[in-house]
């Protein structure tokens, strides 16, 4: 009883300081560009912090270490991808370059960036369109995967518990904008890693070290989803390596132009910024998917020893294990991380969607450019209306919105990822080419999802595609198709203005 | 078997620290100053 009492002013203490944060944000906010940007002057703990907070949700944490008690330890080649996709080539790579593109274009939001380098209002319309369908889909996912966390450990009604957790990030998010999700996020990153540094301690401890650990779980034998072992990875060719594979390449991959992070680009104050923000976010995804995956393959031991069979359902194996083998204090210090966890990344979701709605779709797709304060209100009534439409979304899902959370990885990514890189990176690219590469990109990995993916396919289309090609993640068809258009389309099409295009590029060398 | 661990589990295991080392060096490694430059 004393720790859900601790737990609750704890939580009462928290929501304060998330709202603390987001009067500071209203402070700070005096125009669009400050909502949509934060005024592009973050520094970097900010723009690592905040990065690495958005892109670990609580789903990862959960859902990836249940994959992990699968897959075991071949699922560490997951985290290889995060450090070195996720952090390393999203920083040095495009990092900087979007920076600077955006700021000499004045782009506000990531299909800004992509509309005002090819001059084409379809780009930002078309852009808007998908990362607003499709992220709201995925905050819904996001809020029903927490409010059943919360639920299973507090007794508390499901609607409660969404309600209670929409209505927090809603007051943040709407006073600051992105002032004050950069900042929450900041602070929820921190408790995240507090959480999860405790977790694998505790289990290493529990299980006599790192060393000893790893031998325990080898000793266990094959498993279903890992003939070699454990701690091996699964023999080439063989199911498992197709769907451990796929899984680590599909996300680890995928996460290349999320707008939701691409953002934190823009609003860093200067190169410094992002350079420096690359220890910290190195440190934070090691910490945070090192921690996710290990402890999910060391729960194997932790529930042989306590003659307990794990959960048949993944997303069940993280918190089965903590109210197993944990003490009181720290299943509530875990909800904790998770719910920062959560929180960071729908406060995000929130922000890119209504950001997509209200300035991408509204103001300049359809209104052709709103001026001053419109533009501002505009903006925040659509993430009110985003806001609002997620927790219906939640309460009420209907099948659509879970399929459409599934794609929305693939999607974003398969959309995004080439033209991104053509708008940054590729002089002779042109609009049409880059109309064609999401256009076209994003239909082949639908088409994919719906026709010849094993997961999605045989529940929508009732199609039964053997492996190894119904295991292949739809990015592997997405992306290339995308570049492929955006290749060809551009070289037979009018070369863009070399005036624009020198303006697009000033400042980059 | 390395530490409990297959050569290809343990391959990822030391990727893993080398990319967080290659992170932490990279990031605060000395520069010309290009904001500077920038702003100029």
């Amino acid at each position: 009883m004393a720790d859900v009492v601790a737990f609750i002013v704890m939580l009462v203490l928290y929501s304060a300081v998330m709202v603390y944060i987001g009067y500071r944000g209203y402070k700070a906010t005096k125009n669009v560009q400050d909502w949509l940007v934060a005024g592009r002057r973050v520094g970097p703990l900010v723009v690592a912090m905040s990065y690495g907070a958005t892109f670990i949700s609580a789903v990862a944490i959960i859902g990836f270490g249940g994959q992990a008690q699968l897959f075991g330890l071949q699922l560490l080649w997951l985290s290889v991808l995060n450090i070195i996709v996720g952090i390393l080539i999203a920083f040095i790579v495009f990092g900087n370059r979007t920076r600077i593109m955006s700021k000499t274009l004045q782009a506000l939001t990531f299909t800004e960036l992509l509309a005002k380098r090819f001059d084409s209002r379809f780009v930002q319309g078309f852009g808007g369109a998908v990362i607003a369908i499709f992220l709201i889909a995925y905050s819904a996912a996001v809020f029903k995967g927490t409010a059943s966390l919360i639920q299973q450990t507090f007794g508390t009604s499901y609607t409660t518990a969404i309600v209670v957790f929409t209505v927090i990030v809603a007051v943040y998010v709407l006073l600051g904008g992105l002032f004050a999700v950069l900042w929450t996020d900041t602070v929820q990153g921190f408790i995240m890693l507090f959480g999860l540094a405790i977790l694998l301690a505790i289990v290493w401890m529990q299980l006599g070290g790192p060393i000893a650990a790893n031998e325990a779980l080898a000793a266990l034998g094959p498993a279903k989803m890992a003939p070699n072992g454990l701690t091996s990875v699964s023999p080439f060719g063989s199911t498992s390596f197709m769907l451990v594979s796929s899984l680590i390449f599909g996300v680890g991959i995928g996460v290349l132009a999320q707008p939701q992070l691409a953002v934190r680009f823009m609003a860093a104050k200067n190169t410094r910024a992002i350079r420096r923000g690359i220890p910290i976010g190195v440190i934070f995804i090691f910490l945070t998917t090192y921690v996710a995956f290990t402890v999910g393959a060391l729960s194997n031991v932790v529930f042989k020893s306590y003659g307990v069979v794990p959960p048949t359902n993944p997303d069940l194996v993280i918190p089965t294990l903590i109210n197993l083998a944990f003490p009181a204090w720290f299943v509530y210090l875990f909800l904790f991380a998770l719910l920062a966890a959560s929180m960071s990344t729908a406060s995000s979701l929130f922000h890119v969607s209504g950001s997509a709605v209200g300035r991408d779709i509204y103001d300049k797709a359809i209104k052709k450019g709103l001026a001053g304060a419109a533009s501002i209100t505009v903006t925040k009534v659509a993430t009110f209306v985003v806001i609002a439409l997620t927790l219906l979304l939640s309460l009420f899902p209907p099948d659509a919105v879970a399929y459409l959370a599934t794609f929305s990885f693939g999607a974003l990514g398969a959309t995004f990822i080439a033209p991104f890189s053509a708008t940054l990176y590729w002089k002779r690219a042109t609009t049409l080419g880059i109309i064609a590469s999401m256009v076209g990109g994003l239909g082949a990995t639908l088409l994919w999802y719906v026709f010849v993916y094993q997961k999605t396919a045989t529940v929508i289309s009732h199609v039964n595609v053997a492996a190894p090609l119904g295991l292949l993640d739809p990015l592997f068809i997405g992306i290339p198709v995308s570049f492929a258009l955006v290749i060809i389309v551009s070289l037979v099409t009018k070369q863009p203005e070399e005036e624009h295009i020198a303006r697009a590029f000033t400042g980059i060398s | 078997m390395i530490w409990g661990m297959d050569l290809w589990v343990f391959t990822a295991f030391i990727l893993i620290y080398i990319s967080v080392i290659f992170g932490i060096v990279y990031g605060l490694w000395p520069q010309k100053d290009e904001d500077e430059e920038e702003e100029a």
